[in-house]
C-alpha cells in the first residue's frame, strides 16, 4: 500500500543521478547502429551515467564497442559474457549498477534509479521481469532489460566467466536463460521488481500489449513463463514503470516526447511517491510461481461467444451477480489445443504473428 | 471409331474446369487461412467494441496470493493544490460530437479517459443514451448534418450550462484533449471577451477558422453571441444544416466579430493539433496535402513541433486514448520538475496582426493533387521498422477534393514530394539521417523557433525549397459518392474559385514573395526512385479513398 505522505520534490534528479549510478550497455548489431541504436542514444540513453553499445563492430558515432563475437541469435550469450566482462574491467569503480538492454528497449532511467535506491549494490542481486521456466529461482527477460548489482557482476566475471560448470562457455544459448542459470549457480538472488501493489516495472512487450493484453494469445508462451501473476488494464504497470521492449526507434522518440516533454500542467508538481519505494510483495523470495488457472474454472465471460478467446473485461451490464465478481475478473485462458508442428509450420508460412508463436528455446528475441 | 464432338466439348470443359479450379483453390486457401489462423492465433478483438473498461473498482488482480489489492485512486481525486485552483477558476464544458454507432466505442473511450476531467462533459448525438449520457439533438446523422449538430449543441449547452462554466470546448469523439493544459492556457484570457481558440486555418475565412477535429474553445461571450444573435439570423450564421462545421463556425464567428485567436506558445509551437502526435514529430507522415495549404501560422516539424502544454490531438482511436492517458497521467519519471510559469506566456500573434503563412511555391501552380499518396511517405521511413502507416486520409474531412484531372499525376506539374520539413532545427541525428538519406532535393523549411512576440508577422525562412505543392481547391461540396455529372459541375466551379482565391492570396503576399530556386535537375532521378519504390494502381487508390465516413 502506497504511502500517501507528500514528499519534498527533489530540486533535480541530480541527487539520485550521483547516488545511484547506472551503466547501460545496449546489445546491438552493426546493421542497427544508425537506426535503433541511434534512437536509443538520442532518447533515453543519454540519461545513463555511462552508455555503451555492444556490437561486433566498433563505430565512433555511437560509440560502440567491438566485441569478439559473431552476429546472430546464436551469438547473443557470447555477447553478453563479453560485454559484462568488458564493462567490469573498465567501469567497476565508476558505477554501481549494470543494466543490460536491447536496442529496442525503452527504459525510464529515473524510475530505475528510484527503484534501485534502497538496495545495496554490494549484495548479489539482480532485477528484471521474472520468468519461471527452466530456472528454479527464476530468470529475467533479456528484452525487458535486467540490472546486476556490483557483487553480481563481480561474481559473474571473476568466477562464472572462467568456469564452464557455472556459466556456459560457448557463445550459444538463449542469453537471458543462460544468465539465469549462471546467476542461480553463483547464488545471486533474482529479485522481485513489482511495486507494493503487485504491478510490474519491467515489461517484455510494448506498453499497449500490457495495457490490452488480449492481444497476447491465451496460449502464448508468455502466460506459461511468467513467474508472478499478471496485471492488466490500467493497473498493469506501476507509476514507476521502468522498461518496455519491442519499441521501434520512432516509437522511442514518441515515448520520450510523451513521457518527458508533454505533461499535463500541474501533475508533476506534487509527487506522492515516498522517497524510498516500498517493498515489493515478494521481497524475501518466498512466493511460489504463478500458474495460469486450469480450464476447469468457469466464469461469466467465457460464455460470451465471440470474444471467448480474449481476456475480457467485465461489462457493466453483465455484472449482475455480486458473488462472482471476483471470479469474473480472473484470467481464464481457454483450453486451447496444443500446437502441432504442422499447424505451426503453416502459420509460419503465412507469417502469422511470428513473434507470438512459441519459440524453440523458451524465449523470443529478434535477430541482433 | 466413334466420332464424338470431342474438340469443342473438351476445350469448353477444360476451360470451365480451370475456372472452377481457380475459384476452388482460392476458396480453399482462404478457408485454410481462416481455419489455421483462428486455431493458432485466436481471433483477437481489434475493435474496441467488446472491450469495455468499467470502473476502477473492478480492476482486481487475479491471483490467489494477493486476494485484495487496494484500489488505487485516480489522480483527479487527489489533485495538487494548483490544479484544484485551476479547476475552480477555469471551468470548461466539453461537448463531444458523436453518433449512435460510436456510443459504445469512441464516446465511451472519451468518457473514460479525458472526458471526466472536464467540469461538465456532454455527448451530442442524435439519440439519447443513458450510459454516457448523451443528449439527443434534433438533427440527423451524417457528414452533411455536422453543422446542424454544432448549432444545436451550442444552443443546448448555452441554455443549460451557461452559469456553470466559463468556456465551451467542442471536440470529436476521436479527439484527445489534455484538459489541464487547456485550463492552463485559458487562464490567461478573459471569458467575457469574444474569443475563440483552436488550430487556425486560413482558407475560406479571411480571419481564419479553427479546425473542428482538433477541437475549439469558445468564450462565454462568443457562445452568447452565437446563440443569441447568430443562431436565428441566417445572414450571420447559415441556417441549413449542410456545410463543413468548422468553416461555417469560422464564418459565423467572423460575422459576429469574435476573434480567432492564436494558440501557439511563446516559441511558436502549436497547442491544438489535427493529427496524432507522431505525425508532427515525424513530419513525413502527414500525407494530407491540403494541410500545408490550410494552416495559418508557419508549421514546426520535428521534435520541436509541439508545445509542452499541448492541448489536443485528433484521429486518436479508443485504444490510443487509453495509452495516451497511461503515458501522461500514469507513468511518471521520478523527480521531474515542472518549470512552467503559473500563467503561460502570450502567443506570438496575440494581436492578430500576422499575415497567413504560405507554403513555398504555393501560388505558382494549379493542378491536380496526385493520388499516389503512399509514394510520399514510404521510402522516407525506415523500412526496417515495423511502422504502422495508418492513413489519416481515410478519416479526414478534407481529402475528398474533387480532383482536377483523372490522370494519376498532373501532366504539367508533377510534384512528388509536397511535404515541407523543418529538420534542420532538430538535434536528432536520427531524424536527419532518416530524412537526408533518401531525399536530397526535398524542400526544407526551417522552423520558426526564433519567432518572438515582437515579430508577429515574420514568415518562415525558406531554404532549398523546391517546387512542390499544388494549390488546393476551395471545398464546394462534401457529398459522398460523387457522380460523374456532379463531378464535372463541381470541377468547373472549383477552378473558378480556385483561381480567384489564389489571386487574392497572391496579392496579399506580393511584397513578401521570396525568390525560391527551383532545381529541376534532381527531380527526374527522384521520379525514378518514386516509381521503383511504390507502385499503386490508380483505381486501387480510388477505391481506397473512401468517400464515406463513419462519423
Amino acid at each position: 500500500m502506497e504511502s500517501t505522505s507528500l514528499t519534498l520534490l527533489l530540486a533535480h534528479d541530480r541527487g539520485l543521478y550521483d547516488k545511484v549510478r547506472v551503466l547501460c550497455w545496449i546489445m546491438t548489431s552493426p546493421k542497427h547502429h544508425k537506426t535503433k541504436a541511434l534512437a536509443v542514444k538520442e532518447t533515453w540513453g543519454k540519461r545513463c551515467n555511462i552508455l555503451l553499445f555492444m556490437s561486433s563492430q566498433s563505430d565512433s558515432t555511437l560509440p560502440s564497442v567491438q566485441l569478439a563475437v559473431k552476429e546472430g541469435r546464436n551469438g547473443l550469450w557470447g555477447k553478453t559474457r563479453e560485454a559484462f566482462r568488458y564493462v567490469w574491467d573498465r567501469y567497476q569503480d565508476q558505477v554501481d549498477w549494470f543494466l543490460k538492454a536491447d536496442d529496442d528497449t525503452y527504459v525510464v532511467l529515473e524510475n530505475l534509479r528510484y527503484f534501485l535506491s534502497p538496495y545495496n549494490t554490494s549484495k548479489p542481486l539482480w532485477f528484471g521481469h521474472k520468468y519461471k521456466t527452466d530456472v528454479k529461482a527464476g530468470y529475467f527477460s533479456g528484452g525487458a532489460g535486467y540490472v546486476l548489482s556490483k557483487e553480481a557482476t563481480k561474481r559473474f566475471v571473476t568466477e562464472g566467466y572462467y568456469n564452464a560448470l557455472i556459466c556456459r562457455h560457448d557463445h550459444r544459448g538463449a542469453e537471458d536463460l543462460e544468465m539465469g542459470k549462471c546467476m542461480e549457480k553463483l547464488n545471486v538472488s533474482a529479485m522481485d521488481t513489482r511495486d507494493s501493489n503487485g504491478r510490474g516495472r519491467f515489461f517484455p512487450f510494448s506498453p499497449d500489449l500490457h495495457y490490452f493484453p488480449s492481444e497476447i494469445p491465451q496460449d502464448s508462451w508468455y502466460w506459461q513463463n511468467i513467474y508472478y501473476p499478471p496485471t492488466k488494464g490500467r493497473d498493469c504497470c506501476s507509476d514507476s514503470a521502468i522498461s518496455f521492449h519491442y519499441v521501434s526507434s520512432q516509437q522511442m522518440h514518441i515515448l520520450d516526447y510523451l513521457i518527458y516533454q508533454l505533461r499535463p500542467f500541474g501533475i508533476n508538481q506534487v509527487d506522492r511517491r515516498p522517497v524510498t519505494p516500498e517493498d515489493p510483495p515478494d521481497l524475501d523470495l518466498n512466493a511460489t510461481p504463478w500458474f495460469a488457472p486450469n480450464n476447469n474454472v468457469t466464469s461469466n465471460e467465457t460464455t460470451t461467444a465471440s470474444s471467448s478467446n480474449t481476456m475480457e473485461y467485465d461489462d457493466d451490464s453483465q455484472q449482475t451477480d455480486e458473488t462472482s465478481q471476483e471470479d469474473s475478473n480472473t484470467f481464464v485462458p481457454e483450453n486451447r489445443p496444443l500446437y502441432s508442428p504442422v499447424r505451426r509450420a503453416i502459420a509460419s508460412m503465412f507469417g502469422l504473428r511470428r513473434r507470438l508463436l512459441p519459440p524453440a528455446n523458451g524465449k523470443v528475441m529478434d535477430e541482433k | 471409331m466413334f466420332r464424338l464432338p470431342v474438340r469443342r466439348l473438351s476445350f469448353l470443359s477444360i476451360l470451365i474446369g480451370a475456372i472452377f479450379g481457380c475459384f476452388f483453390n482460392f476458396f480453399i486457401q482462404e478457408t485454410l487461412l481462416q481455419l489455421f489462423s483462428e486455431d493458432i492465433i485466436p481471433e483477437i478483438e481489434s475493435s474496441y467494441g467488446n472491450q469495455t473498461f468499467p470502473d476502477e473498482s473492478s480492476y482486481i488482480e487475479f491471483t490467489a496470493d494477493n486476494p485484495t489489492v487496494e484500489k488505487r485512486e485516480e489522480d483527479v481525486g487527489k489533485v495538487p493544490v494548483v490544479l484544484e485552483d485551476l479547476n475552480g477558476k477555469v471551468r470548461v464544458l466539453c461537448w463531444i460530437m458523436t453518433t449512435p454507432q460510436n456510443h459504445e466505442t469512441k464516446a465511451l473511450a472519451v468518457k473514460e479517459t479525458w472526458g471526466k476531467r472536464c467540469n461538465v462533459i456532454l455527448f451530442m448525438s442524435s439519440e439519447k443514451d443513458s450510459i454516457l449520457p448523451s443528449v439527443q439533438l434534433p438533427v440527423k446523422e451524417g457528414r452533411n448534418e455536422l453543422w446542424g449538430k454544432t448549432r444545436e449543441a451550442f444552443r443546448y449547452v448555452w441554455e443549460h450550462h451557461q452559469h456553470d462554466v466559463d468556456w465551451f470546448l467542442k471536440a470529436d469523439d476521436d479527439t484527445y484533449v489534455i484538459v489541464e493544459n487547456l485550463r492552463y492556457f485559458l487562464s490567461a484570457f478573459n471569458t467575457s471577451q469574444p474569443l475563440w481558440f483552436g488550430h487556425k486555418y486560413k482558407t475560406n475565412v479571411t480571419a481564419g477558422f479553427h479546425s473542428g477535429g482538433a477541437g475549439y474553445v469558445l468564450s462565454k461571450e462568443a457562445t452568447k453571441r452565437f446563440v443569441e444573435e447568430g443562431y436565428d439570423n441566417p445572414s450571420i450564421c447559415k441556417h441549413d444544416n449542410e456545410g463543413a462545421e468548422d468553416v461555417e463556425m469560422g464564418r459565423c464567428m467572423e460575422n459576429l466579430q469574435v476573434l480567432t485567436m492564436d494558440t501557439r506558445d511563446s516559441k511558436g509551437r502549436g497547442r491544438f493539433f489535427p493529427f496524432q502526435p507522431d505525425r508532427f514529430y515525424f513530419s513525413r507522415k502527414i500525407t494530407n496535402y491540403w494541410y500545408w495549404k490550410f494552416i495559418y501560422y508557419p508549421p514546426i516539424m520535428g521534435p520541436d513541433c509541439c508545445s509542452d502544454s499541448t492541448i489536443s490531438f485528433h484521429y486518436v482511436d479508443p485504444k490510443m486514448m487509453h495509452l495516451l492517458d497511461f503515458f501522461f497521467y500514469k507513468i511518471r519519471p521520478y523527480g521531474i520538475v515542472d518549470h512552467r510559469p503559473a500563467t503561460p506566456e502570450p502567443p506570438p500573434d496575440l494581436e492578430l496582426k500576422a499575415t497567413p503563412w504560405l507554403a513555398p511555391n504555393e501560388t505558382t501552380h494549379i493542378g491536380g493533387i496526385p493520388q499516389n499518396r503512399n509514394a510520399a511517405i514510404d521510402f522516407r521511413l525506415n523500412s526496417e521498422e515495423n511502422v504502422d502507416l495508418q492513413e489519416t486520409n481515410d478519416h479526414s474531412d478534407y481529402t475528398r477534393y474533387p480532383i482536377h484531372s483523372t490522370e494519376l499525376f498532373d501532366q504539367q506539374t508533377f510534384t512528388p514530394m509536397p511535404l515541407p520539413d523543418s529538420d534542420l532545427t532538430t538535434s536528432s541525428l536520427f531524424a536527419e539521417t532518416e530524412i537526408a538519406s533518401t531525399i536530397e532535393n526535398s524542400p526544407v523549411i526551417q522552423s520558426t523557433i526564433s519567432v518572438t512576440p515582437s515579430q508577429p508577422g515574420e514568415n518562415v525562412i525558406i531554404s532549398n525549397a523546391k517546387k512542390r505543392f499544388k494549390v488546393p481547391f476551395e471545398r464546394k461540396t462534401f457529398g459522398r459518392n460523387m457522380t460523374e455529372t456532379n463531378r464535372a459541375q463541381t470541377e468547373s466551379a472549383i477552378q473558378i474559385t480556385a483561381k480567384s482565391s489564389i489571386a487574392s492570396a497572391y496579392v496579399t503576399n506580393k511584397e513578401k514573395s521570396v525568390d525560391i530556386p527551383i532545381n529541376n535537375n534532381k527531380r527526374k532521378v527522384f521520379r525514378k526512385k518514386l516509381v521503383l519504390e511504390k507502385h499503386l494502381d490508380y483505381q486501387e487508390l480510388k477505391g481506397k479513398n473512401k468517400l464515406t465516413d463513419d462519423l
